[in-house]
């Protein structure tokens, strides 16, 4: 691939020796290092409104820019080769040995470790009241600039908010469940030795917990006692499982309920990952080409930045095109009614506007008149006085 | 008689209340359970009581009538005029079954709630001599049952924000007057990570509605339809099972859906051959297992 050629690949920055604190770049990382060693740039970037699907990892080639895991993954998968034929090319594509059962069966346990595995970090990083005070938020806060840090690592906590309580893991007990209102009192927190609290507690993490064995039981029965799923060389299931199980297990989390789950009862799990890493990165991630994106615009402050404002080409999808035509459409006829309407009435609006100009004549006329009234007054009384004297 | 006494006059007015009472309502149509009962959402063809396909609109509820189905519980009955108010939650499907004379007849049966059911048929089927649980739940081994969970969250996850998306958007009106719109799955809680604000995160604006890239749900939901379909080759069940299990009954559900829904989504499964003779012949087996309530 030549250098004009390169890809760029938008990711959250990194922290805790991996390259990125997010496991689907993460997953993506790995998956191009896998893909096309030394040809692909990292862009580390915190501002995910610049990606058309408005979240991170994103990739730029050329005149294209293609977001989400999968489509980034299918995207390689279909590069032009050398040649300029457009085709499967053994050499981009990691699970092109598979047979065509396999790589359904690999679709399916993809989108089961994004939703199942993605809950449990989800989890982890963002609902423990601990973590999210002590780790996550000061990490994602540190990436941005005033005045984004102070509200954008909030608002990436709401995201997670309705899938984590749709699945049961948005546990915090208690007053933390609550919505803190500005300016509000300080609510007194609940001693720990309340039993009513504690029981609740234990009992959310028990559920957690229990969730969590259920995941991981599944993973380690798949894995078995190979080193990857398929014999020889991971494919995209190793590389979205070891994402995921390293983003649990490399933080240092305060509150580390899954952590230690995951480090004491699956060392399966824990050394896959550690060996997908190491089969990925043999020398460390040090001579990855990772440079960080430029400082934020104002332009990224107002909200239409977040369609328009991206300064890379984007692959247009006629889909696309259709639902954007039909919504300028519709703003086009609202506007237009309305302009219509105020033509259709511009006489009523006519009188309207000359009744109230008549009236407001009428009422300075009448303020004139008990002036005059006033100054004839004040004369009567001038006169009175000049007979009394 | 009591120390405290009320005023006279206090007590000449209250002796006009009540100013009326009315006849307690007796329920019209209380009938004594007589069938297993599951309580679904209508139909497509609605709330016509000349109708005859008993399947419903709803993919929960279809589910829930495939499983029944498929488990090989006959003589259940099924009825669609109780709105999702009326269900355990505020959901449905739920199912009306009898006391087995638990308690003095007339009675009005007892109300399961979606997540009851498989225990119930379990129940069933080994009063009626059949094979009832089974830790493998009808899969051939531990590993196909232990897949089956990656192909329930390839269907409840890219497929149905597909189905969700492909689905007619009510007016700002409706929404307003459809007071049972709130107990819809919202979008950004079927996939992971869920999707950004359609106001953008790095905004002064606070955060509102979802941002959906059509081409992209499109897209994963174009690649799940060819798994799916690659998977059941020209098995029977699907894994390669010998009878039918829970995840044959989720599959027909969401394919019977998308083949009623907008072309969009429907012509990625017309175009397979083996999906669609799959879904017309269990379309078959469910369709005759239900009688509606007389």
């Amino acid at each position: 691939m030549s250098e004009t050629s390169k890809i760029n690949l938008h990711v959250w920055p990194g922290r805790w020796d991996l390259p990125s604190v997010e496991p689907a770049c993460l997953a993506s990382i790995l998956f191009l290092e896998l893909a096309l060693p030394g040809n692909f740039d990292i862009i580390e970037c915190a501002n995910p409104d610049l990606s058309p699907s408005g979240q991170l990892p994103f990739l730029t080639h050329e005149q294209r820019t293609v977001a989400t895991l999968p489509s980034i993954m299918r995207y390689v998968a279909q590069l032009k080769s050398a040649t300029g034929e457009k085709r499967h090319d053994p050499d981009h594509a990691i699970d092109a040995d598979l047979t065509a059962v396999e790589r359904a069966r690999n679709l399916a346990w993809q989108a089961h470790l994004e939703l199942n595995m993605g809950d449990l970090v989800a989890h982890m990083m963002y609902s423990l009241e601990a973590n999210w005070v002590k780790l996550t938020h000061p990490t994602l806060a540190g990436f941005l600039p005033v005045p984004q840090k102070y509200y954008v690592p909030a608002r990436l906590r709401d995201s997670y908010r309705a899938r984590l309580e749709a699945v049961g893991l948005w546990n915090l007990p208690g007053i933390e469940q609550e919505p803190k209102k500005p300016f509000e009192a300080p609510v007194k927190q609940t001693k720990e030795s309340d039993p009513k609290e504690k029981y609740l507690r234990v009992f959310e993490r028990a559920k957690v917990e229990e969730k969590a064995r259920s995941s991981f039981d599944v993973y380690s029965r798949l894995l078995g006692k190979n080193d990857f799923f398929y014999p020889y060389r991971p494919t995209s299931i190793d590389l979205t499982l070891a994402a995921h199980v390293l983003l649990l297990t490399k933080p240092e989390f305060p509150d580390p309920l899954l952590q230690t789950l995951i480090r004491e009862s699956y060392p399966t799990l824990v050394n896959h990952a550690e060996h997908v890493y190491r089969f990925v990165f043999p020398t460390g991630i040090s001579k990855l080409n990772r440079t960080s994106m430029p400082g934020y615009s104002i332009r990224s402050l107002v909200p239409i930045s977040a369609t328009n404002s991206s300064h890379v080409a984007k692959e247009v999808d006629p889909e696309d095109v259709r639902f954007a035509r039909m919504r300028w459409t519709w703003i086009a006829v609202a506007v237009g009614g309305v302009a219509y309407w105020f033509w259709e009435k511009r006489g009523l609006i006519l009188q309207a506007v000359a009744i109230a100009q008549e009236q407001q004549r009428a009422a300075e006329a009448a303020v004139d008149g008990e002036g005059d009234m006033t100054e004839e007054e004040d004369e009567e009384v001038a006169l009175g006085l000049d007979d009394d004297t | 008689m009591s120390v405290f006494q009320l005023p006279a006059p206090l007590r000449s007015f209250f002796v006009h209340f009540p100013l009326h009472t009315y006849d307690p309502i007796l329920p019209k149509n209380k009938k004594q359970t007589t069938a297993p009962t599951l309580w679904i959402a209508p139909p497509r063809t609605g709330l016509d009581p000349d109708n005859t396909d008993l399947l419903s609109s709803d993919v929960k509820c279809l589910k829930w009538q495939a499983y029944l189905a498929l488990r090989g519980v006959t003589g259940v009955q099924v009825r669609y005029d109780v709105a999702p108010d009326g269900g355990i939650d505020g959901r449905l499907p739920n199912l009306q079954v009898s006391l087995e004379g638990r308690v003095a007849s007339p009675e009005d049966g007892e109300l399961l709630a979606a997540h009851l059911i498989p225990t119930w048929v379990d129940g069933w089927l080994e009063r009626h001599g059949k094979k009832g649980a089974d830790p493998l739940e009808g899969h051939l081994d531990q590993a196909a049952k232990d897949e089956s969970t990656a192909w329930v969250a390839l269907l409840e996850g890219q497929i149905h924000a597909a189905l969700v998306l492909a689905q007619p958007t009510s007016s700002y009106i409706s929404s307003l007057l459809n007071l049972s719109a709130g107990n819809s799955r919202p979008f950004n809680s079927l996939l992971n990570p869920p999707p950004a604000p359609f106001t953008g995160l790095t905004s002064l604006v606070p955060p509102s509605g979802t941002r959906i890239a059509p081409s992209l749900v499109y897209a994963q939901y174009s690649d799940a339809i060819g798994a799916l379909s690659e998977r059941l080759g020209t098995d029977k069940w699907f894994l390669g099972s010998e009878s039918p299990t829970a995840l044959d009954a989720l599959v027909f559900a969401y394919l019977h859906i998308i083949l009623h829904s907008k072309e969009d989504v429907r012509i990625e499964v017309t175009r397979r051959v083996n999906l669609v003779a799959w879904e017309w012949r269990v379309r078959g087996l469910v369709r005759s297992a239900f009688t509606k309530i007389a």
